[in-house]
């Protein structure tokens, strides 16, 4: 039996709707890649436009319901509540990336990665959508709100900046590979037999791939694409961070415990912060910083939930059966 | 040498492995847990694992003396990188070096370099680029027009031009030449944010060597005048005491806790200072030392109640009734007719007996056989419940009416110093990365010479981002398409 969170009442059956316009539309951006059709992408952003609307329409159901029965604070706290805000942020920032920088090619990552967030939320079985009408103590605070959105901002665009840093190394490549064989064509090369016939068989798709190539943005329009959502990644992580922090204080008895999850997300900063210092190193190209935002998004990943599913700490989501924190 | 290491900690390699090594150690001190007993990571890791283990400081891993002294190495490179680079961002915000060909040189790597050919008068030149420019770049700093050098935007550039420290600048004083700088002030801001983490930490290290964080559990009833350390349980003599006079738990209908509430009441010297309730979230301030609730308990039940009843008085008389919380084994007085008890456990009980029993003592003796429980139906309001009662000669009955439990609350308590520097810390910090971040510096040259055969003038356009972006390159791409149809 799968278990599926799919309820009117507490909104969760209107992100699961949400997640198949996300499904049809990553189809519709995937089927744009190797057609360069129009329509297709174009759909496709009308289709992320409406999930998005939806979402936010779910989220105010959810919070009208956690009103209603009584817990009064956003729904925003245990691992189905961030799985589906941060598949929100991640649409959210795709949506203002799209309209800057018309970013089509962008798509198919962005919602790939919403489609992960919003299918775990929607199947990990430990992920329940049901609100329920107690709250442990420590998460009665207004603090919650503010501490919870500014990381999700952060998380959303560490994410945007993994996605166009792929992009990038593919682009990349390419490019430099090209240069490569203009430099060798003069050389007589080998044939390789086996080279010959799969580059036939797969000719196609090698053909889409070039496409797909030209499609992207230049290197230099990602490279400062990668740069800003990082930085704006950077500056909400930091201010979700000193929130965290002045919580702490008022909660814990001190504003550094060096909780797991504080630590990882210190570890996290200091990732991100080697990308904006690594980019006034003299001989570090755009290649370089590519490669840390890419890595850097894994690290988000273990702060997200490494930290929650490996080392239990005070941050914790609650699942169900575990031990109450105060 | 002095040079040589100034230059080794202002290096920007050196904060890039400082930051690696830092992430490294913190993810170790994630890894091992950190601040349990020695007994209980020897039964996790052994005996040999646990010495090699503490010997390198993982056990304690944020306080060693090597992640210290990482940190304590981070905050010398800030300094002296920042020392080192503000000088010269001062000059180029106050008196920016305003030589095209020095730019030209100095940024070919970033720069945009036009050319173009116009046959319209150099003043006429000027006067369509200032429109065209300034609408992104704002109000030229620096603009010469004439061969006599007599036309400069305003005052404050004319004096700022003649007194230049420049050299370069100079060469400008002869031909036509604008010079825009817009968010060059911003260029500062990269420093303040440093500043703001050199606050953050300093704070930080403050609050270490002068603050404490510690903890004591407070029995309900009980005063206490000591709590002990978080990292080493080494006690802490409180500047006043604490009396908990009541803890109370909130559940939820399920059953799930909704609030812990403890009662405190603060003493100095003999004297009632205050009496508040703190619970999570809201813990209680006084004379620098914050107690925040983060614990309760109970002590493992050690009494039970016994309901002392006299029948023969009759029920009018109030005194017919005593509570006693009774230890077992030890000898209560029951106060009726000099009779003593005390309440004890069969050691091996029948099966569905009661376990417990009362023994009667007179005269320091035990009197007769052991006085045995029975249960009754009692009806409440609430139901039925059972009632055990024991029976002595008519005279006394008593009542078992539950186990006695002493509940604690844990409080921690703690000494923050300077904890307003760190937030100070935080607000420079985030408000200065915010300004370095989305605040590009952007500077363009205009220089018009005449041609070799003067009858046309040759228009050089340089410009300079501070950070090498695409849409800069794109925006200067869609000015000179306007600019060049003006010419």
């Amino acid at each position: 039996m799968i278990h599926m969170n799919a309820s009117i009442l507490d909104g969760s059956f209107y992100f699961t709707i949400s997640l198949l316009m996300i499904i049809v539309s990553f189809i519709g951006y995937f089927i744009y890649m190797f057609t360069t059709n129009k329509l297709a992408s174009t759909a496709s952003f009308v289709i992320v436009l409406g999930a998005f609307a939806l979402q936010t329409f779910a989220f105010i159901i959810r919070w009208r319901y956690s009103y209603q029965i009584g817990i009064y604070i956003p729904p925003l706290i245990d691992l189905y509540d961030s799985l589906v805000f941060f598949a929100y942020v991640i649409l959210f920032g795709f949506i203002l990336l799209k309209l800057f920088y018309n970013f089509n090619s962008l798509g198919f990552i962005m919602t790939f990665i919403s489609i992960c967030a919003l299918g775990f939320a929607t199947f990990y079985p430990l992920s329940t959508s049901a609100i329920e009408p107690y709250i442990i103590p420590a998460l009665r605070s207004y603090w919650l709100l503010y501490h919870i959105i500014s990381l999700f901002l952060a998380y959303g665009a560490f994410a945007a900046a993994f996605g166009i840093g792929i992009l990038f190394l593919i682009k990349y490549n390419q490019t430099h590979k090209s240069n490569k064989n203009k430099d060798t064509k003069q050389t007589i090369r080998k044939i390789n037999p086996i080279k010959k016939i799969a580059s036939i068989i797969f000719y196609p798709f090698i053909l889409l791939y070039k496409q797909f190539i030209l499609l992207s943005p230049s290197i230099d329009i990602l490279d400062e694409a990668i740069y800003k959502v990082v930085v704006f990644g950077f500056l909400f992580l930091s201010i979700g961070i000193v929130i965290g922090a002045a919580w702490a204080d008022n909660a814990w008895g001190g504003y550094w415990s060096w909780d797991p999850k504080e630590t990882w997300s210190l570890i996290t900063w200091i990732t991100y912060a080697v990308f904006i210092h690594a980019r006034l190193t003299k001989g570090w190209n755009e290649k370089k910083m590519a490669w840390i935002a890419v890595i850097g998004f894994i690290v988000v990943i273990c702060t997200y939930l490494g930290v929650d599913l490996l080392i239990p700490g005070l941050h914790s989501y609650i699942a169900p059966g575990a031990a109450p924190v105060l | 040498m002095l040079s040589k290491l100034n230059k080794f900690f202002s290096s920007i390699k050196l904060a890039i492995i400082l930051f690696i090594l830092i992430a490294a150690v913190s993810i170790i001190g994630t890894v091992i847990d950190q601040g349990d007993t020695i007994a209980q990571y020897k039964i996790i890791y052994g005996n040999t694992v646990f010495h090699i283990l503490y010997w390198l400081g993982f056990l304690n891993i944020y306080d060693s003396w090597y992640f210290v002294g990482l940190a304590a190495l981070l905050i010398l490179t800030m300094i002296i990188s920042s020392a080192n680079k503000l000088p010269k961002i001062i000059k180029n915000i106050v008196d920016p070096n305003t030589s095209f060909d020095y730019a030209l040189k100095k940024n070919s790597y970033k720069a945009k370099y036009i050319t173009l050919q116009s046959s319209k008068s150099p003043y006429e030149i000027l006067n369509f680029a200032e429109k065209t420019f300034g609408k992104k770049f704002g109000k030229p700093v620096l603009k010469i027009s004439g061969k006599d050098n007599n036309y400069i935007n305003d005052g404050k550039n004319e004096k700022a031009q003649k007194t230049s420290s420049n050299a370069d600048n100079k060469e400008n004083n002869s031909g036509n030449f604008l010079f825009f700088s817009k968010n060059s002030i911003f260029r500062i801001s990269p420093i303040i944010a440093h500043l703001g983490a050199i606050v953050i930490l300093a704070g930080v290290l403050l609050g270490v060597a002068l603050g404490y964080r510690s903890y004591t559990n407070i029995k309900v009833g009980q005063t206490v005048q000591h709590s002990y350390l978080l990292k080493n349980n080494h006690p802490v003599l409180l500047p006043f005491k604490i009396k908990l006079d009541n803890y109370v738990t909130k559940y939820y209908k399920n059953g799930m806790p909704k609030a812990y509430i403890s009662t405190l009441t603060i003493i100095k010297k003999h004297i009632t200072i205050l009496t508040k309730s703190i619970r999570v979230n809201h813990p209680l301030t006084y004379d620098g030392i914050t107690i925040y609730q983060a614990s309760y308990g109970h002590y493992k039940p050690n009494a039970a109640q016994i309901l002392v009843l006299n029948l023969n008085l009759k029920n009018s008389n109030k005194n017919n009734k005593r509570l006693v919380y009774a230890v077992p084994g030890k000898i209560y007085n029951s106060k009726i007719n000099n009779i003593k008890f005390s309440f004890n456990f069969f050691k091996h009980p029948a099966k569905d007996q009661i376990p417990f029993y009362i023994s009667v003592i007179k005269n320091d003796k035990t009197v007769g056989s052991p006085l045995v429980f029975q249960e009754l139906p009692y009806r409440t309001k609430k139901g039925n419940m059972p009632l055990f009662f024991a029976k002595y000669n008519n005279n006394i009955a008593f009542i078992f009416a539950g186990i006695k439990t002493y509940y604690y609350s844990g409080v921690e308590i703690t000494k923050n110093v300077d904890t307003d520097i760190v937030w100070i810390g935080s607000a420079i910090l985030i408000f200065a990365l915010f300004f370095s971040f989305f605040f590009n510096q952007q500077s363009l040259w205009v220089r018009v010479t005449p041609s070799e055969n003067e009858k046309t003038n040759k228009i050089e356009i340089l410009s300079v981002p501070h950070k090498k972006f695409a849409s800069f390159y794109s925006m200067m791409d869609r000015l000179m398409e306007i600019f060049k149809k003006q010419i």
